[in-house]
């Protein structure tokens, strides 16, 4: 399938999935609608996503002769698996590149199903990971309960406008689109994207063929819908943020009148939402973004209506990730949605590390994806710090391997977004 | 800051030397043109190296060695074992060894015995016509100027053709690698302080040329060499190659490639000490050797590939302490390395010890290193204390994974395996030797012998004296 199908179509082809007589599955779709996982405490979660471990071995070793004898080589046994037999089963993201991802997917999985790939910006073949429409639905909805956990507040159906500061195509490649595309579609809020691509020229790349759409981006900005959502790469919330507080008095008056702005009013529970960091780009740091950024836009508490700095929050997603990781600048760090289980792994020996506030390797295993046993090491260095919150532990991005560390992945799909806005590796 | 990297000569002439700015070194390259006339006068200087007696020859280069071990047990060279180190990579006890292994390299019976299992008419020839039969006599003449590229990080390699090649009475210049060029200059010279007559003391030039070098360019394509002696792969050995193609002067071309070693055991040595023996070599120089064994063949069943694995698994953590490495984090590509074996089904089993990071692959009737996605392989270069041993049924399958290692991905860049160690009994020894001719090997020694060499020894099927050299047949009447 070349284009990202619409929810409404993912519902009615997950309901023919093959595997919703599975109980081990049956019990995923059900915890993955469940908001109550939230309010769980971090052992009783630490429990559950082992007993999920357990039974998605088995899954998997019943439905593939690969993850049966790969369970045994391992020495392996799904019925008392722990985190450490996790990190052995963790695969370096750089083998799903072109097909890699086969050998690791069930022969009787659902077919119809939407294959993301990277960018492929790093010059190597890019990662290609297939999701089948059950995989795509559980995602949407996993993915929008943990949106509203770090929101802070349930999005309602229907309320709102949200405008994504990229192109509509790009939700056919990048996972970080495709996730709010699809979360929006099922909580019905209507999303505009503020970039056109111009029509394909030879070989010019994606990201060379990106203009911005400003109808839509003064649509967005003068509505008066209700919470309006902003979503966009950290540069973009840069380049947006730049160019209103560069205007002189006389255009900022035009401005004014033309457009309601400076500065861009949210609304009621308004929030910009980013993804990727800055990767080592030329962008300024988070916080100068976001210092910026609250120079020129504004916004009020979703509850009381007063007006609040803009909330920010940021996505840690890439093609491997069926759920993101997503923090709230300043009220939380990244937080895994709670039946995705994220370990570090010492970058010394690769062994499995459990302190705080020491580097390490980011590993994830995400038990919604049955497809394909969903442990990967996407190449990104984070920090854990203890939180009182649902999981117990936060993340705090650090940074991407580098080269000399033997690394050589594609960039997050956040990453990718900033790439697209910069030549030469200065912003446009 | 940047280093000097200067040229060893003791005739130099400053305004010989071009100062190259290369990474953060300044090398000081000998000038083509200075160099292409001292060239053209060198069958002079090779004249009188061989009117000079053999034997002053040999006493000179022993004495080379003499120096050398004197330095090393005063301390002198105690910084140069700690920078070779830290360049190399290598373990300091490793180069501890290596630089004890000098002066056996210098020593004049060893050099004595090599040139009379070499030449036609042995050592003597050297110096004057040696009759093989009545009314027939052969003379050997050096064959240079000798120019003789390097590579490498230890310092032995560059040491041998560099000392057969002056003592064959050859002008030589050793552009040796940029790692070990400091320790080979230092090992040449008290070349300086023989006196200005001497010949030996205007025999050779050991200087570093980049390799985009404009004076090598011209040197390999104008200068009067006789012989070029290369060491290494690609793509400098075709580069290389191509330069002298176009030289007037018609230099030989002797390439010393880029190989490997192979290890054979069977069931019934199955044993701690064949164990030790394989992980001794693994340890020495990280299989950076041609003849380091990198891959080996176990005759017999997986579970028995799997119980040697465990033993040489315990010579290794053992071994591998006492030639520790100065790392601090394994290299994540060989943890990508190592994960992508196990999902092809291969045990593996690996250290998690950065100092000591071992690693050793057991997989069934063929090469599991072979089938994986090009994106996990990691070079043979940067495979270090790594094995593959390959459980086969019988001798002719342990071959044919000799004769198949050229092919497999994970060997990019080997030419062949140059040294097969072995471990088996009589009979499957005598089959290695009835198909040698379709192996294409140099070398079939005891399993922890491969590093070793004995004098009468070829390198890579070739007597190098014999490259350096030319024999002058004469029959009067």
């Amino acid at each position: 399938m070349a284009s990202l199908p619409s929810y409404e179509w993912l519902e009615g082809k997950a309901r023919e999935s093959r595997f919703l007589n599975d109980p081990h599955v049956t019990r995923l779709v059900e915890l993955a609608k469940d908001k109550s996982l939230f309010e769980k405490s971090p052992s009783y979660l630490s429990n559950l996503r082992r007993d999920l471990l357990r039974s998605s071995l088995k899954f998997f070793a019943r439905n593939s002769e690969f993850y049966e004898k790969l369970l045994a080589n391992l020495g392996i046994d799904p019925d008392a698996a722990e985190l450490e037999d996790l990190a052995k089963l963790a695969v370096p993201s750089d083998l799903l590149r072109g097909d890699g991802i086969k050998r690791f997917l069930i022969p009787s999985r659902d077919e119809g199903g939407f294959t993301f790939r990277s960018s492929g910006t790093s010059g190597k073949t890019p990662v290609r990971i297939y999701r089948s429409p059950l995989e795509l639905l559980l995602m949407t909805v996993a993915n929008a309960n943990l949106f509203e956990y770090v929101y802070g507040g349930e999005l309602k159906q229907g309320e709102g406008l949200a405008l994504f500061l990229a192109a509509e195509e790009l939700k056919n490649h990048l996972n970080f689109v495709a996730f709010v595309d699809l979360a929006l579609q099922y909580k019905k809020i209507r999303l505009l994207y503020g970039m056109d691509l111009v029509p394909e020229s030879g070989d010019t790349p994606l990201w060379k063929r990106l203009v911005p759409n400003t109808k839509r981006i003064a649509e967005f900005i003068k509505s008066r819908e209700e919470p309006k959502l902003f979503f966009s790469a950290p540069a973009g919330v840069h380049l947006v943020s730049q160019q209103f507080a560069g205007l002189g008095l006389l255009k900022k008056a035009l401005y004014k009148l033309a457009l309601g702005a400076p500065p861009i009013d949210l609304g009621r529970g308004g929030v910009i939402v980013t993804g990727g960091g800055s990767k080592g780009l030329q962008v300024p740091e988070y916080h100068v973004i976001v210092e910026e950024a609250r120079r020129v836009f504004k916004a009020e508490d979703k509850d009381t209506g007063g007006e609040v700095p803009v909330p920010f929050m940021d996505v840690l997603g890439m093609t491997e990730t069926l759920t993101a990781l997503l923090d709230n600048y300043g009220v939380m760090h990244k937080i895994p949605h709670p039946l995705q289980e994220v370990f570090l792994l010492d970058p010394k020996t690769y062994k499995p590390m459990e302190q705080y506030n020491k580097d390490g390797l980011l590993a994830i295993y995400d038990p919604l994806a049955v497809s394909w046993l969903e442990v990967f090491i996407p190449g990104d260095i984070v920090r854990q710090v203890p939180s009182d919150r649902y999981y117990g532990r936060e993340f705090i991005y650090v940074r991407r391997l580098t080269e000399e560390e033997g690394w050589s992945l594609q960039r997050a799909c956040g990453g990718t977004l900033e790439e697209l806005m910069i030549r030469g590796g200065e912003i446009q | 800051m940047s280093i000097e990297v200067p040229v060893f000569y003791p005739g130099i002439d400053p305004k010989g030397i071009e100062h190259v700015k290369h990474e953060d070194l300044v090398l000081h390259e000998v000038k083509a043109d200075w160099l292409i006339p001292l060239l053209k006068a060198a069958p002079s200087t090779q004249q009188e190296l061989a009117n000079t007696p053999l034997k002053q020859r040999l006493k000179a280069i022993s004495m080379l060695g003499e120096e050398w071990l004197e330095k090393l047990e005063s301390g002198k060279l105690s910084r140069l074992k700690e920078e070779l180190a830290r360049a190399t990579g290598y373990p300091l006890k490793l180069i501890d060894l290596e630089f004890d292994f000098v002066a056996e390299v210098l020593n004049q019976e060893n050099l004595v015995r090599i040139l009379d299992v070499s030449l036609t008419g042995g050592a003597e020839s050297l110096e004057r016509l040696v009759e093989l039969a009545p009314g027939e006599r052969v003379r050997t003449m050096p064959a240079g100027p000798v120019l003789i590229i390097g590579s490498g990080n230890s310092i032995i390699p560059p040491l041998i053709p560099t000392t057969l090649s002056i003592v064959t009475g050859n002008f030589t210049i050793l552009r040796p690698s940029i790692t070990n060029i400091k320790a080979v200059q230092e090992v040449y010279s008290p070349l300086q302080n023989l006196p200005n007559d001497d010949p030996l003391r205007r025999a050779l030039i050991v200087g570093y040329y980049a390799h985009e070098s404009r004076n090598l360019k011209t040197l390999l394509e104008k200068a009067p060499l006789g012989v070029v002696n290369y060491w290494g792969g690609e793509p400098g050995r075709t580069l290389v190659a191509h330069m002298l193609a176009v030289n007037p002067y018609r230099p030989r071309f002797i390439v010393n490639g880029p190989m490997t070693g192979f290890a054979i055991i069977d069931s019934e040595h199955v044993d701690q000490q064949t164990a030790e023996r394989l992980a001794l070599e693994m340890i020495l120089y990280e299989q950076q050797l041609c003849n380091s064994p990198t891959q080996a063949a176990l005759i017999g069943p997986r579970h028995e590939a799997i119980q040697f694995a465990e033993m040489l698994a315990s010579a290794l953590e053992k071994i591998g302490q006492e030639y520790s490495l100065q790392s601090e984090t394994l290299p994540y590509a060989l943890f990508v390395l190592i994960r992508s074996l196990e999902l092809a089904g291969a045990k593996v089993l690996a250290s998690t010890d950065p100092r000591n990071p071992w690693t050793i692959v057991v997989s069934e009737n063929d090469s599991a290193l072979a089938k994986l996605p090009k994106d996990a392989l990691l070079p043979l270069h940067y495979r270090r204390r790594f094995i593959e041993i390959v459980a086969v049924q019988n001798t002719k399958e342990a071959l044919a994974l000799i004769e198949k290692l050229p092919k497999n991905p994970a060997y990019q860049g080997v030419d062949k395996v140059q040294t097969i160690a072995i471990a088996l009994t009589p009979d499957k020894i005598t089959e290695i030797e009835k198909n040698l001719h379709r192996l294409g090997v140099y070398r079939v020694v005891p399993l922890g012998e491969s590093y070793l060499r004995t004098p009468l020894e070829p390198y890579d099927g070739l007597h190098i004296p014999q490259a350096f050299t030319y024999t002058v047949y004469l029959r009067v009447r």
